[in-house]
């Protein structure tokens, strides 16, 4: 039976060919009477051919199901009837036949399978019960008998970590008391991985308790002895601190620290233990700097002794630190932390002594960030201004700062003006010229754009900033966010090369993390194995990804584009989320590259608008997408009434208001409504839509308005379910209305910029930008860049 | 305020402020999952106890190394070294690396010898290695040829934009075998590096 046997089935299938699939599947069974996979095959061919009438429960629950009677130990059909089930989103049933087929056909490629199958789909109960399997195998496959048992305990660990509610507090302990067993059992532990596993198995499967802590010291401090580990190192300090005893960890800490471990979290317990052991604090200072040397570490120390001791820092220890770290772009981050416990006035002192003209750049933000001068970011620029060209290029400039500050001063406004956003993107242009490599400046600047809707000059920066990898998950957010409704061009690179490549991250690396997994796993690699999961958990479920398919759905949709193959990836997309029991996403994306304070840049009418999504805007952008996949059947959807429920313990008109934009409110509204009540009020609604201006604002928004109007009426004009003349009508006039008016919007915005200019020109802010040494941008290849946009746009 | 701790997969959504650095290389996911996988205690990172944790942005740099080689080539290579701009000149590099000397001097490890390879003419880099008691063991000419520029044919043609120099420090156990004070004299092609 050959792979190129299931191919021509399954062609069979999707060409819809059924006459021909049975009169072929009838020949097999003919041939092959007691293998079941065709049966299988058969039974898949019945369900595609009309899911709606296909009866699961005698066709493929009452033989395959949780109490079956048929069970196979055939690998490919196994495999088959665990996809099938999953399509189905029968996920227990899915890896249960490998469970059943284990019990009557034992072997350990079923088992190896089995496990495969389960860590597939992220079932860690499931990898549990069959690695337990696979160690009943003596030896008989790659590894160790032993080994099988580190990837039990493992499995149970996950299974606690993430899929806790999964199991009674009955079973926690069993399971919890399982893993210590099996795993004392194999002792002596081999190897720092097997002693890792095992101090995971008590820190996290057991209670707190003085018998645990103990037992963790013991078993991490002696291999101190010959090796340095950070897991252990980490075990090893946790549990010394909860055993109370200044004695031992000082005894902990500082064999570490002679190991030359320059760890201030090893210093830090260090000083307590002895400050509680009455050690003088002279000594303890001698004994670090005796094994540690001069460092950062051991000059902070010094604060930390001082404070421990008596209780404020000392302006000798505060000497020590500052005179050689006052210019460095550490200091401030180092001395806040201390805020509290320093005088202002020393501190003041101390920092001036070492940069009494105050001409270090460094020094001088550092004094700013600790709050100890008046901050006028214009003069502060002016001041170091000239630093800028003496600097190397690779290097960073500190002078970015007060550019900074004055940028993010305007753009904490709400609805920021058009002529200020243009003076800030002068600014930054100017600054990116002298510090290119900065990347702060270039991410403001990327953002700057976005809010315009001036894409193709935002993607420039974005495109110098080679974002690649899985650096985009968390990066992509400030492109990718409403992408569909700011600069829908498939020729751009913005689009044909960036987004896709991107996506290669989803596509190709998410596909191959449980293989790297399982290696990890062969490899005897098990400290790394949960971090792992967390890893495959995140970016399953990350914002950026969800957001980019249900994007990339409204971006079909925009060009009249076959959506067959991206509902499909979708739906099997959302079934690895749904088959982990947690419907939710995940926000992996680095906000804090633009500001500690991120929050106050988003919310409505804010410079982060265009980027603010949420839990529930992504959901009901799901709704939304599979309402309208919903719609050509007329028929209702278990899955969306379950969102619809998830999402609607309040209004849904408020729902959509607090989550969305407004055009994609009333976009949601009209296609939820011939949903639920077959268009009755889609006229109204339509109307409603048509009256949202295009142009109250002068940002983003006029693409996004504009094409989200777009996107929804031309979905509408493709649903043959709206049947109604006057309605089809409306559609068609709305469109033609619409498109009509595209170009006097651009101009008019054009125009707008033009005229922001033109003011800029005049008055204070050409001032600023002269004070500065920076030249205003020119209108023109902001134009340009919105002619581009305005070209591409009145083809949809 | 730096601790040393393990690198986890998902401080990798968690280092721009450490990546963005055009120096920086972003490999693909693979390639850190197989670092993790095969080398799970020599990827770690330098953590900042003064930053807030819920920033995101307190992980001050990382160190990416591996063990290869064979006898008396058994060895610790520094495949990635990098700090982020704000808590850079403060030898935190240094630190990471000595973490490192610290760990795979002994056991498990117990190597002959670290090695790295720097840019020829990137000068401030080599003093740092310098420092911390590393020396050019030998050239590898053409090292860093792009794909237009092709492989070498030739030890004669050097250029210290292409070109690297294989730094070592030895370990005790090596006895000073992977020291050598002409090393900038020895040439070699980027296949001799291969382990």
């Amino acid at each position: 039976m050959s792979e190129k046997i299931e191919e021509e089935i399954l062609e069979l299938i999707n060409r819809s060919n059924f006459k021909q699939c049975y009169a072929r599947l009838g020949q097999l069974q003919k041939q092959f009477p007691n293998a079941v996979y065709f049966k299988i095959l058969e039974t898949y061919a019945k369900f595609k051919q009309s899911p709606g009438k296909f009866d699961y429960k005698k066709l493929l629950d009452e033989p395959y199901g949780l109490k079956g009677t048929t069970i196979t130990g055939d690998s490919r059909s196994l495999e088959f009837l665990h996809n099938f089930f999953v399509e189905l989103g029968r996920y227990d049933e899915a890896l249960h036949v490998y469970e059943r087929g284990n019990f009557k056909f034992p072997s350990y490629e079923l088992s190896y399978h089995w496990f495969t199958k389960a860590l597939e789909d992220s079932n860690f109960n499931q990898m549990s019960k069959a690695s337990l399997q696979l160690a009943k195998y003596s030896d008989s496959g790659n590894l160790p008998k032993r080994a099988y048992y580190f990837w039990n305990a493992i499995s149970i660990l996950a299974v606690m970590r993430f899929q806790e509610s999964t199991v009674s507090e009955t079973k926690k302990i069993v399971l919890a008391k399982l893993a210590r067993q099996s795993l004392l059992d194999l002792k002596p532990f081999e190897n720092v991985q097997e002693i890792i596993v095992y101090c995971l198995v008590l820190d996290e499967l057991f209670l707190e308790s003085k018998e645990i802590s103990e037992e963790i010291v013991e078993i991490t401090l002696i291999t101190f002895d010959t090796s340095v580990n950070l897991y252990l190192k980490n075990f090893i300090l946790k549990h010394v601190k909860l055993l109370d005893s200044p004695q031992k960890l000082f005894e902990v800490c500082s064999k570490l620290i002679e190991k030359g471990l320059d760890d201030y979290e090893l210093i830090i317990n260090l000083i307590e233990a002895a400050h509680k052991l009455s050690k003088p604090q002279e000594e303890v200072q001698h004994w670090l700097d005796g094994n540690l040397g001069d460092s950062r570490n051991t000059r902070l120390a010094r604060l930390k002794l001082d404070m421990v001791y008596t209780k404020s820092v000392s302006e000798p220890s505060l000497s020590y630190y500052l005179s050689k770290y006052h210019n460095k772009p550490c200091c401030s981050v180092d001395l806040n932390h201390y805020t509290d416990h320093i005088d202002r006035d020393m501190l003041k002192s101390v920092m001036t002594k070492y940069d009494r003209d105050d001409r270090d750049l460094i020094h001088h933000c550092n004094t700013l960030e600790m709050g100890l001068i008046e901050n006028n970011p214009i003069c502060e620029y002016n001041r170091f201004k000239e630093t800028l060209t003496k600097k190397p290029i690779t290097d960073y400039s500190s002078c970015s700062t007060f550019i900074l500050e004055i940028i993010k001063g305007v753009c904490k406004e709400t609805s920021p003006n058009l002529k200020d956003i243009l003076l800030c993107i002068s600014m930054l242009e100017n600054y990116q010229t002298k510090d290119p490599h900065n990347f702060d400046t270039a991410c403001w600047l990327i953002v700057l754009y976005m809010y315009l809707g001036l894409v193709p000059d935002a993607h420039f920066h974005f495109s110098n900033l080679k974002i690649k990898n899985v650096q985009t998950d968390s990066m992509d957010y400030l492109q990718f966010a409403r992408f569909s409704t700011s600069f829908p061009n498939k020729q751009s690179d913005f689009y044909s090369k960036t987004y896709h490549e991107h996506n290669n991250l989803y596509d190709v690396s998410l596909a191959n993390l449980p293989r790297y997994i399982q290696i990890a796993f062969e490899r005897s690699s098990y400290s790394k194995i949960l971090g792992m999961f967390e890893m495959k958990d995140k970016l399953m479920r990350s914002y950026t990804r969800w957001m980019k398919t249900l994007e990339n759905l409204q971006f079909s949709r925009l060009c009249n584009d076959k959506r067959g193959n991206l509902l499909q990836k979708m739906h099997e997309d959302w079934r690895s989320l749904e088959m982990t029991g947690n419907i939710s996403f995940s926000d992996n994306r680095d906000l804090s590259i633009l500001d500690k304070d991120f929050v106050q840049f988003f919310g409505y009418d804010k410079i982060l608008e265009f980027a603010n999504l949420n839990e529930t805007s992504i959901l009901l952008s799901l709704v939304r997408e599979l309402i309208i996949e919903a719609l050509p059947s007329g028929e209702k959807m278990e899955q969306i009434s379950e969102f619809l429920e998830k999402l609607s313990s309040e209004n849904l008109n408020e729902l959509l208001a607090n989550n969305f934009t407004e055009v994609e409110s009333v976009s949601f509204q009209i296609f939820y409504e011939i949903y639920e009540n077959d268009g009755k009020e889609l006229h109204t609604l339509i109307s409603k839509l048509m009256k949202i201006p295009l142009n109250a604002k002068q940002n983003w928004k006029i693409s996004h308005i504009y094409l989200t109007k777009i996107a929804t009426l031309k979905t509408l004009d493709n649903l043959k379910r709206i049947k109604n003349k006057e309605t089809q009508k409306l559609v068609k006039n709305s469109l033609k209305k619409l498109r009509g008016c595209c170009d006097t919007l651009f101009k008019e915005y054009s125009d707008a910029i033009s005229l922001a200019f033109e003011e800029l020109q005049k008055g204070e802010p050409m001032k600023l930008l002269k004070e500065l040494d920076f030249k205003l941008e020119s209108p023109k290849n902001i134009k340009n860049s919105l002619l581009n946009i305005q070209k591409n746009v009145r083809n949809l | 305020m730096t601790t040393i701790q393990p690198f986890e997969p998902v401080d990798l959504f968690k280092a721009n402020n450490v990546n963005l650095d055009i120096l920086t290389e972003n490999f693909p996911l693979e390639f850190y999952f197989e670092y993790m996988i095969l080398w799970p205690d020599l990827f770690f990172k330098s953590l900042e106890m003064t930053v807030d944790p819920d920033f995101k942005h307190n992980i001050s740099g990382y160190m990416m190394a591996k063990t290869e080689g064979k006898t008396t080539e058994w060895h610790t290579h520094i495949t990635a070294v990098t700090v982020a701009p704000r808590f850079r000149r403060i030898s935190l590099a240094s630190k990471l690396c000595t973490t490192l000397e610290t760990m795979t001097d002994v056991m498990p490890h117990e190597v002959n010898f670290i090695d790295l390879f720097v840019k020829c003419n990137n000068q401030l880099a080599i003093k740092l290695y310098e420092k911390l008691g590393y020396s050019v063991y030998r050239r590898v000419v053409g090292y860093y040829n792009s794909s237009e520029d092709g492989y070498p044919d030739t030890l004669k043609k050097v250029d210290d934009n292409k070109d690297a120099f294989d730094m070592r420090k030895a370990m005790a156990r090596d006895k000073a075998k992977s020291v050598r004070p002409d090393g900038r004299n020895h040439k070699c092609y980027p296949h001799d590096v291969r382990f």
